[in-house]
């Protein structure tokens, strides 16, 4: 214990003393800061643009509603335009109107932003196919997305091993290179005392981190006390990791220059080596074909044959018999036919999208499983699965859109082939995404 | 220049002996070989996939029933993004941009399914890929080759000796740099002759142009090496210690190669904002609706020419045209949805040219950044790629709708949209969408800047030479 509390006291008069100390944690706790600001805007920036996206929808259906509530039918063609608010086919296939879906950030979100700004996180839904209007891409910098986010996780999972290698890897060897260690066996156990030397600075790099986990509450804008606390759990047994490999490595009894050479060789190994090597065969041996959904973004299109529109509907009603005998008397058999293809082309969808999250799950599986044993992707993993913005993540948000859009698409459906009208409470109290979360999880 | 070669040739028998560098080259080699299978099995994949769905929207269009041009237009066809043969070496920012793009009648659609959006975030790490072994680990090699290279001659004494046999410190500096310089080139010279060999037996085709482009990519690297060995070297020649010698070296490599980019694409993006797409959206939608000056509406618009063609025609009504009213209002409403489109993408292309700059002035201090953005712009994989490719697709969306927009002017009249039809004659005539790359000199005028930044590292690398040859 006296010679734990002396090599403690000894090191740390000398570490304070280091101007390459005090110069690495100045800029470590300036980069965290950095990252822990730049994570927080890019959350912020798509909470703006959900905020907005939600805003716009209620603009568009309150406008209906006004129109509904006041109607103007002095003319013809006003009077045509109020007709269409009560028919359940405009609202089913109109294009301006739009139910919002979104990936709601978590609040713990900015500490690890991974993913979220490559998937898009918001989208306005027309419920007449899923499928032709889903897909889109968010405006984003190329740039940012080659070379990734500046987030809180970026510095634990890739830069505190670099601080850990900095620390240690001349630990045993200098002492033995400046002669010091015969003279410490002299007095007491050499081999001991780096052990605390070691353990001096594994306590010093957890102090650092669990420093700047304190900062980062302040940046919460709710603070998720349970995801912060399992984040600074998952960050420190990361550290201790690393000090492990280190530990192993310098037991090794190398020159200091080789013991560098060494840990870097590792640290690229497991940051750049096996993850890049991973992601190389992965994208050979495990393509994902989003080509086939090009057949679904096609914009739907109907002969207006009777005999082809009479076997749309049949086809229709083969997967809601209920609607057997609908009324497809004049333009309804063409309207009905369309909406009845709508629904068809969904269907097909579902095959390719389903196929689609199969590809990208087996991708993931073994790049899962050729990372095993790799603490960088494991714990860059888990700190995005801890702030919900890992793939899974976002396909259980697809998979919630498409059963969104399906209940809505429903209700328009039942409501044109039962021959009912649309009212405004139709429209004010219609389902939005956050309620339909809520009954589902219910 | 004598005893320099002399130097070199005295390097070489050394390294015979090493076995770092055979290691070196052993895994350099081995590397390579393994990105090679990687990027033409990648390479492949995606082209065959990408190369049948074309296909089968192009069948989608031709085999469509007979119906109104407009309603055909709307059932619109697809442009495709064509791999290139050189990202097999360099993917650049392609994982990040989109694949194909639908394309309508009235409707500027969003560019899909880039394959990050496919993946988690282990494509964060990186792929391994030639521009990788190029661009992060060979000069990782180099430097570790390099840092003790002044150092160790002096510790053991033979750096007196050299310079008691009359042998400059420069002409050591040279030998020092040039070394491993002429090794690597040679190295990168061969693999790529035999990627190329390589090609040529699996039948993947290439043109003189993408050879050509490889031949200034190696010399952009050939200039990059050089730069890292004169900067090594110096090190070498000032540092006290091996120890102090590395850990430069190392702290160097790790901020221009890890964090100087990821700071940089973060920087970059909160100093030159992008739009949501949602705003770009409705910027367009607006400025359609009310002119892009904001007082010229769509209906004034339709009314002014409607007006025009009556006078020019001196009719009274429309329905006494030669020609379908509708069919030229609807061709001029695409002229001008585009032209406000095209308006729109080009502030958001400013933009984005805007970040860009970012990384290409940084490169004036990493050279990293100018290469990697010279190799990726010659790997045609790169922004200014994907901002011409897009502008294609506008271009085509344009002429296959205005092509239709002009059967129904032309042989329907007002009132006929309900029953005038179009067939596989005019879908025929559609040609399938086509994108060829920027030619060379268009590449080159893009990167301009780097080129020069890459020049100016290597003049002041040649002073860095100079002075290590004093120290030395």
């Amino acid at each position: 214990m006296m010679i734990l509390k002396t090599v403690f006291a000894f090191e740390w008069k000398k570490t304070l003393a280091s101007p390459a100390f005090w110069m690495a944690s100045v800029l470590l706790l300036c980069i965290s800061l950095f990252a822990l600001n730049n994570g927080r805007n890019i959350i912020r920036e798509q909470e703006n643009n959900i905020k907005n996206a939600v805003e716009k929808e209620s603009i568009v259906f309150k406008e209906i509603v006004d129109q509904m509530q006041n109607p103007d039918t002095s003319t013809a063609e006003k009077k045509w335009q109020f007709g269409k608010f009560t028919d359940p086919s405009w609202t089913l296939i109109s294009p301006n109107k739009r139910w919002t879906s979104y990936w709601k950030p978590s609040p713990s979100g900015f500490l690890s932003v991974g993913n979220r700004d490559v998937y898009p996180y918001y989208h306005e839904m027309e419920p007449f196919s899923f499928y032709m209007r889903f897909f889109k891409s968010e405006i984003s910098s190329p740039f940012k997305l080659l070379f990734g986010n500046f987030d809180l996780a970026f510095v634990i999972v890739l830069l505190f091993p670099l601080l850990i290698i900095a620390f240690s890897f001349d630990s045993h060897s200098a002492e033995v290179e400046n002669g010091t260690y015969p003279m410490i066996n002299a007095v007491s156990n050499a081999a001991k005392v780096v052990n605390f030397k070691f353990l001096f600075y594994l306590a010093l790099a957890l102090l650092l981190l669990n420093i700047i986990m304190l900062l980062s509450i302040p940046f919460f804008n709710v603070f998720a006390f349970k995801e912060w606390l399992l984040f600074t759990l998952i960050a420190n047994i990361y550290i201790l990791i690393w000090f492990g490999i280190a530990y192993v490595i310098i037991r090794l009894k190398k020159s200091s220059v080789q013991n560098a050479i060494i840990l870097l060789t590792v640290w690229i190994f497991l940051t750049i080596g096996i993850p890049a090597i991973s992601n190389a065969v992965a994208n050979a041996k495990y393509p994902v074909n989003a080509e086939i959904f090009s057949k679904h973004i096609r914009r739907v299109q109907l002969n207006p044959e009777p005999a082809i529109l009479k076997n749309r509907i049949a086809e229709f009603v083969k997967l809601y018999p209920e609607y057997e005998g609908t009324d497809t008397t004049n333009y309804l058999l063409f309207g009905k036919a369309y909406a009845a293809s709508g629904e068809l082309n969904d269907r097909q969808g579902d095959k390719a999208l389903a196929m689609y999250f199969q590809q990208i799950q087996e991708r993931e599986r073994f790049l899962t499983i050729s990372n095993f044993l790799n603490p960088v992707t494991r714990c860059q993993q888990l700190l995005n699965q801890l702030t919900e913005t890992d793939l899974q993540n976002y396909i259980s948000y697809v998979r919630n859109v498409r059963a969104y859009v399906q209940v809505v698409k429903e209700g328009l459906l039942k409501k044109y082939f039962s021959g009912q009208e649309m009212t405004i409470q139709d429209f004010q109290k219609r389902l939005s995404f956050d309620e339909y979360l809520i009954n589902n999880k219910n | 220049m004598k005893t320099t070669w002399l130097l070199i040739k005295h390097q070489y028998k050394e390294w015979q002996q090493n076995k770092l560098i055979h290691i070196f080259i052993i895994s350099v080699v081995c590397l390579w070989a393994f990105c090679l299978f990687t990027g033409i099995s990648e390479y492949h994949a995606v082209g065959s996939v990408r190369e049948s769905a074309r296909q089968e929207s192009r069948k989608q269009w031709l085999n469509q029933d007979d119906k109104h041009p407009h309603i055909a237009a709307h059932f619109g066809n697809f442009a495709f993004k064509p791999v290139n043969v050189l990202s097999i070496f360099d993917k650049g920012i392609d994982a990040y941009t989109g694949t194909y793009i639908y394309l309508e009648a009235h409707k500027q659609n969003d560019f899909l399914f880039s394959p990050a959006q496919s993946a988690s975030s282990f494509i964060r790490f990186g792929e391994l890929n030639v521009a990788l072994l190029l661009q992060i680990i060979i000069p990782l090699f180099l430097i570790i080759l390099t840092f003790n290279t002044v150092l160790s001659e002096r510790i053991s004494g033979t750096l007196a000796i050299l310079k008691v046999s009359g042998i400059t410190g420069r002409q050591v500096a040279q030998a020092k740099i040039l070394a491993p310089l002429i090794l690597i080139s040679i190295l990168i010279i061969l693999l790529y002759s035999l990627s190329f060999l390589v090609f040529l037996s699996l039948e993947i085709p290439f043109t003189i142009e993408d050879i050509i482009k490889s031949v200034i990519i190696i010399s952009g690297y050939v200039v990059y090496y050089f730069i890292i060995l004169s900067f090594s070297v110096w090190v070498s020649a000032i540092s006290k210690t091996l120890k102090q010698s590395l850990t430069i070296l190392l702290s160097m490599w790790i901020f221009a190669c890890v964090l100087m980019p990821k700071l940089l694409g973060n920087i970059s993006s909160s100093l030159y904002h992008l739009p949501s797409n949602t705003a770009f959206k409705e910027g367009v939608k607006k400025d359609i609706v009310n002119g892009i000056d904001g007082h010229n509406t769509s209906d004034a618009r339709a009314q002014r020419f409607t007006d025009s063609l009556l006078k020019k025609y001196q009719v009274d009504s429309t329905s006494q045209l030669p020609v379908n009213i509708e069919g030229l209002i609807m061709q001029e409403g695409e002229k001008y949805s585009s032209r406000v489109y095209n308006h729109h993408f080009d502030s958001l292309s400013n933009i984005l040219m805007l970040q860009q700059k970012v990384f290409t002035y940084a490169g004036f201090i990493n050279p990293l950044l100018s290469i990697k953005n010279l190799a990726i712009g010659l790997s045609g994989t790169d922004f200014f790629n994907d901002m011409y490719f897009r502008k294609e697709a506008e271009v085509y969306r344009m002429r296959f709708v205005q092509a239709m927009n002009e059967d129904m002017a032309i042989n329907s009249k007002e009132g006929q949209f309900n029953t005038y039809k179009t067939g596989k004659r005019l879908y025929q005539d559609i040609d399938d969408f086509r994108y060829s790359n920027p030619d060379l000199s268009q590449i080159l005028k893009n990167y301009s800047l780097e080129i020069v930044a890459l020049f100016l590292l290597l003049a002041i690398s040649n002073v860095l030479v100079m002075l290590t040859g004093r120290k030395i």
